[in-house]
């Protein structure tokens, strides 16, 4: 009897831990914030039939640094093939994301989401991570971290999502 | 009344075990990441405190975390 109230006891304890993350095959979770510059409302479902890269980011994050200039590179090579990088900055503090887009300048769209509805809504396991979404608005890829070599994985796909 | 107790120190037991839970998400560690939040201020300093604790103790690793708070390393 006892035994079955401490099982219970500890119930609340093991859900707290479980989440469900967005996952290849999966629609790609509601997710609408703003413009970090101008505060208009961005929706990821307005990008339908358009493969994107959604990349969750914060300024004090060494490899989301590492990954700008090579998603700039990106977006300037395929922004006019139906190609959308929407980099979501997570940071508590808005001041810190528009200091560090004075010094990484990028050309991609930056929206800015610092109650971290999205983040949750896609539930977000590491910084950076990002979701390569098709043009029916499936999560195809998932990446998690960013190095040097991510970045040829990430042009691979994205130039297959847009053959398809 | 032993039940009763007994009954209530497992729902509080648990409970307070909750409340334990690390619920930090990933892109709340802005203010863990930053340079004056490190348990090691001074980097010189901790590797000269590493060599003395390998060379006298013969011990070496597990005094911190690598990374800096993201959870991408």
């Amino acid at each position: 009897m006892i035994s079955r109230y401490i099982a219970f006891s500890f119930l609340p304890f093991i859900f707290s831990t479980f989440a469900f993350a967005a996952k290849p095959g999966d629609l790609a979770p509601t997710c609408i914030t703003e413009h970090i510059e101008n505060g208009q409302t961005l929706d990821i479902a307005n990008y339908k039939n358009k493969v994107i890269y959604v990349d969750f980011w914060a300024s004090w994050c060494p490899p989301c640094k590492l990954s700008f200039p090579s998603l700039n590179k990106l977006h300037n090579e395929l922004y006019k093939q139906d190609f959308e990088v929407i980099a979501i900055n997570l940071d508590e503090d808005k001041n810190d994301a528009l200091e560090f887009l004075q010094h990484n300048p990028v050309k991609f769209t930056v929206a800015y989401d610092g109650k971290g509805k999205c983040p949750s809504g896609y539930n977000v396991m590491a910084m950076p991570s990002s979701y390569i979404i098709d043009k029916q608005g499936v999560v195809r890829e998932v990446h998690l971290g960013f190095n040097e070599d991510s970045i040829n994985h990430i042009r691979k796909t994205v130039l297959t999502l847009l053959a398809e | 009344m032993n039940l009763v107790l007994s009954r209530c120190l497992c729902l509080s037991s648990g409970l307070m075990l909750g409340a334990c839970t690390p619920n930090i998400q990933p892109w709340e560690r802005g203010i863990l990441a930053k340079p004056h939040m490190s348990t090691q201020s001074n980097a010189i300093e901790a590797s000269l405190r590493q060599h003395l604790l390998l060379s006298k103790e013969a011990s070496s690793g597990g005094h911190n975390a690598g990374g800096g708070g993201c959870g991408c390393n």
